[in-house]
């Protein structure tokens, strides 16, 4: 194992124009080029080896680590110095087209290519293959051997369920296509490669099932992909801002999964999931809000729980929402509303406390937004003493010396449980920031602000769409037969017709004909 | 462009409304909470009176000695200007849409009620539901201050004996503020109010609801016995449920029947005849017996229809002496003149200016359909041997 990082550069060619050049053919022109173009990369291994009889010069070129070393060794260098020699010497002498012996009657490797020019060997060797040399010839050979250490498959860490497939993605992506694969045995199941990233060149994969896909969407998401000009992309993230229709939002217009059985129900219905290696989250398109709210586990559950926790959850995504700003509304402007028990405790509670009530909420939500983001980032072993400390002793201690009043207290845990009901991280983050401009709204109008914020919410979602689909559907526009998978789940059964969308071509998912439930 | 229409039109205006706010949005600590609301006259004066419920957590109030309100009076020349003046000694801004009991006092009441009217149905702290008592024998600040068993206020109180009462005895109708200023502007009835009077039971002071006052318009005209009250429960237009009826027990007269009313629904119909007016009056009533205090078996076919019909008369009873008392007081309490209107619409714009002394003259028939249902646990009467 050689390291070349302390080799100087070859004197006049610049890497940045040679990378562009096509291979030479003369082995020693071409390994000094490389070695120009991959310098101070410490990782790098060239091994310039003889093969054949009379021999012949090779090179093999791979990076430390992104290799599996053993099949390098077995499948590549040992065929080509013991069988080489035995090749030739039946012929008497070295055969015309050596590569094209050593691609098909030699090397005992399935994934071979042939390159022509520096960029695509970096780029090869760069995503873990191997690339071969030969002396003479004016390609080369790349080997797939790319094999490094990843996390394995591992339970879901943000959508936990307690019924129904625990596996989540990994950083891997071809873990990830593998699980979708297994679940959909169809060569119907497209998996188009793009490269992503000037710098990174990501491997970005969209899914999508032929035949039930609107062929015009998966035109519209190719288009907006190879679009995409920026120097890395190292998270699906990272894409929703350049595919989303409307960028200046804080609805998002994509789904986020880390479970693959979600991401196949959503290829199933006729939409689309974009994997990114190197990320554990599927992103699934085109969405609309009220999907949000529907859980992977209700289609694991009996029909009629999963329907009642489905409206339940819908509640508690309206409380999460609007919960504070309710009660800072009723009791600044209509305190005529409360019972009055209630509002005889809510004023004896209040006694003392320092600030309106607004601030109080104001504070306290901010408090619990703290909690939570430190909560996320510690590590797990401090992670109990800071919900210990956060909730029992600042919650109580703050009660304790009238900074806060209890009720409020008891509306921003109520707050933080309802809004960790929804099923979905891009809907809980949707509901957090949105709650914020509900309580300032109800803080300076009382329930005429909140109906106003609701309002510009409502007319602002409804003008959004998820590659032209509109956001709000299936309730605006309103579409009864789809209500019986968003406010419930209906039964299997009756789920003959997929979900409806703009230029789908098969919408029967079952049943001769689909008929309309 | 767009988003600079989107900041002119919208958001601007938003946050300028903020700082309008202040006169609206008041904070709870600084309210005072009044759970009941009163009106007096005394000497060319108004007096309005709050009980105030001192604000206190469960716990709190649970731990507390003595009264957990304050009854605050105030004096001005109008009801406005009373309530407004007790700012001046309260440093809390009292807030009057929790109080559901609305008293008023019996000197006002005597005074005629016409100068409160206008108070009551334009200001918006006062609640259109809130039931409507008139204190007899005592001033408003007296009743709030009475220590009722069992309830911290005494205008809560008032309230849900008013409201268990009528399903549990049946004597009373409560009357809420709505339907009295209903009843006040719609000619050709008059209204009702049930009274509350302070009895002394071993020396403590105890609240009760007795009697109904009854108005001439906004004139103050009589009261109502029990009795006469509960004929003229019988008598309102709505389905009623619930009330006692006490009638002999068939054979022995000294001994009595307790039955349960479980509805009963008056129809009343004007009929003009020969010049003359009639009211037809039916009530079709239902009731379960209850108990008995003879020992002798009754629940046998004959002795069955004779209940009925001992009920029914009971009931025409009652409301015999409602009719004529209110045809006493020349108080058209049942709205037999908007019924006239209603039927008779010519003959009612002859007779409208001078109804009160032909409502006191009107003879009523009334028919009374009893029925006895049900018997509770046992359908024999107890057998002592």
């Amino acid at each position: 194992m050689r390291y070349l990082n302390s080799k100087p550069a070859p004197e006049s060619s610049d890497p940045h124009e040679l990378i562009d050049q096509n291979i030479t053919g003369i082995i020693k022109t071409d390994q000094a080029n490389l070695e120009a173009i991959l310098q101070n990369c410490s990782d790098i291994i060239i091994k310039p080896f003889q093969f054949g009889n009379p021999p012949i010069a090779g090179m093999l070129l791979y990076f430390d680590g992104l290799v599996d070393r053993q099949e390098v060794e077995i499948n590549l260098l040992k065929p080509l110095m013991l069988e080489m020699a035995m090749l030739c010497s039946q012929n008497g002498g070295l055969h015309e087209d050596v590569l094209e012996h050593v691609r098909y009657r030699i090397l005992t490797m399935a994934d071979l290519k042939v390159v022509k020019d520096y960029n695509s060997i970096c780029h090869h060797i760069s995503s873990g293959d191997t690339v071969f040399l030969i002396d003479g010839i004016k390609e080369a050979l790349v080997a797939g051997t790319r094999s490094w250490k990843g996390r394995g498959v591992e339970s879901p860490e943000n959508e936990v369920v307690v019924f129904g497939p625990k596996e989540a993605f990994t950083e891997t992506l071809r873990f990830n296509t593998a699980m979708i694969r297994r679940r959909i045995k169809s060569v119907n199941l497209k998996m188009e490669g793009y490269v992503i990233g000037r710098v990174t060149k990501t491997d970005v994969v969209l899914c999508y099932v032929s035949g039930i896909v609107p062929p015009n969407l998966v035109n519209k998401v190719r288009s907006r992909l190879s679009s995409i000009d920026t120097d890395g992309i190292l998270d699906t993230e990272y894409l929703n801002s350049f595919i989303a229709d409307t960028k200046n939002t804080i609805f998002t217009q994509v789904e986020n999964t880390e479970k693959p059985d979600r991401v196949c129900g959503h290829l199933l219905e006729g939409r689309m999931a974009i994997l990114v290696d190197g990320s554990p989250t599927a992103m699934i398109l085109p969405i609309s809000f009220p999907q949000f709210w529907i859980a992977a586990e209700d289609y694991y559950t009996p029909y009629v729980p999963a329907s009642l926790y489905r409206i339940g959850r819908f509640i508690a995504f309206l409380m999460a929402l609007l919960a504070p700003s309710i009660y800072v509304a009723v009791t600044t402007y209509h305190q005529e509303m409360i019972p009055t028990a209630l509002y005889l405790t809510i004023a004896a509670s209040r006694q003392g406390v320092p600030f309106p009530i607004f601030v109080e909420a104001f504070l306290m939500e901010a408090t619990f937004e703290l909690l939570r983001e430190a909560g996320l980032r510690l590590p797990r072993a401090v992670g109990p003493a800071v919900s210990i400390v956060g909730a029992l002793i600042i919650g109580d201690a703050a009660v304790q010396a009238g900074l806060v009043s209890t009720p409020m207290v008891v509306v921003v845990a109520f707050t933080g449980i309802a809004s960790f009901v929804a099923p979905n991280y891009n809907a809980a983050l949707i509901i957090r920031t949105a709650r914020f401009a509900f309580l300032i709204a109800a803080a300076a109008l009382g329930f005429m602000g909140i109906m106003i914020v609701l309002i510009l919410m409502l007319i602002r979602m409804a003008s959004l769409s998820s590659l032209g689909m509109p956001y709000l559907s299936p309730l605006a526009p309103f579409n009864w037969s789809q209500l019986s998978d968003i406010i419930v789940r209906r039964p299997w059964y009756l789920a003959n017709q997929r979900p409806y969308m703009e230029g789908m071509e098969n919408q029967v998912r079952q049943g001769a004909k689909g008929e309309q439930e | 462009m767009k988003q600079g229409l989107f900041i002119r039109v919208i958001l601007v205006p938003l946050i300028l409304s903020a700082c309008l706010c202040g006169c609206q949005g008041i904070e709870v600590e600084r309210t005072a909470i009044a759970v009941g609301v009163a009106a007096d006259w005394d000497d060319g004066d108004y007096i309005v009176s709050v009980q105030l419920a001192k604000v206190a957590t469960a716990e709190q109030a649970a731990s507390q000695e003595g009264p957990q309100f304050i009854v605050l009076n105030e004096r001005g020349q109008t009801l406005t200007e009373a309530a407004r003046r007790m700012n001046l000694t309260l440093p809390r801004l009292p807030r009057w849409f929790h109080a559901n009991t609305l008293l008023l006092g019996e000197n006002l009441a005597q005074q005629g009620l016409s100068s409160v009217i206008d108070f009551l149905s334009r200001n918006p702290n006062v609640r259109a539901n809130s039931l409507l008592v008139m204190t007899r024998g005592a001033t408003p600040p007296e009743v709030f201050q009475i220590d009722t068993p069992l309830e911290p206020f005494s205008a809560v109180a008032i309230r849900y004996i008013l409201e268990n009462q009528e399903d549990q005895v049946g004597i009373y109708k409560p009357v809420t503020l709505a339907e009295f200023l209903y009843n006040v502007a719609t000619p050709g009835i008059d209204p009702v109010i049930p009274q509350v009077r302070i009895v002394s039971d071993n020396g403590k002071k105890l609240l009760t609801i007795e009697g109904t006052a009854v108005f001439r318009g906004t004139e103050w005209a009589g009261e109502l016995n029990e009795a006469e009250s509960r004929g003229f429960r019988f008598l309102s237009s709505e389905r009623i449920r619930g009330g006692l009826l006490v009638i002999p027990a068939p054979g022995d007269e000294t001994r009595d029947v307790t039955i349960e009313i479980i509805s009963s629904q008056a129809t009343v119909k004007p009929v003009w005849k020969e010049g003359e007016l009639r009211m037809m009056v039916q009530i079709t009533a239902e009731g379960n017996f209850y108990d008995q205090t003879s020992s002798k078996p009754l629940l046998n076919l004959e002795t069955f229809r004779l209940l009925e019909k001992l009920s029914a008369g009971q009931i025409e009873d009652e409301m015999k002496q409602a009719i004529s008392k209110a045809q006493h007081y020349q108080a058209d309490i049942f709205g037999w003149g908007r019924l006239l209107e209603r039927e008779y619409p010519p003959i009612w714009s002859q007779v409208e200016q001078d109804w009160p002394q032909i409502f006191s003259g009107l003879q009523a028939d009334i028919q009374v359909n009893f029925e006895l249902r049900r018997t509770y646990l046992t359908d024999e009467s107890f057998v002592i041997r």
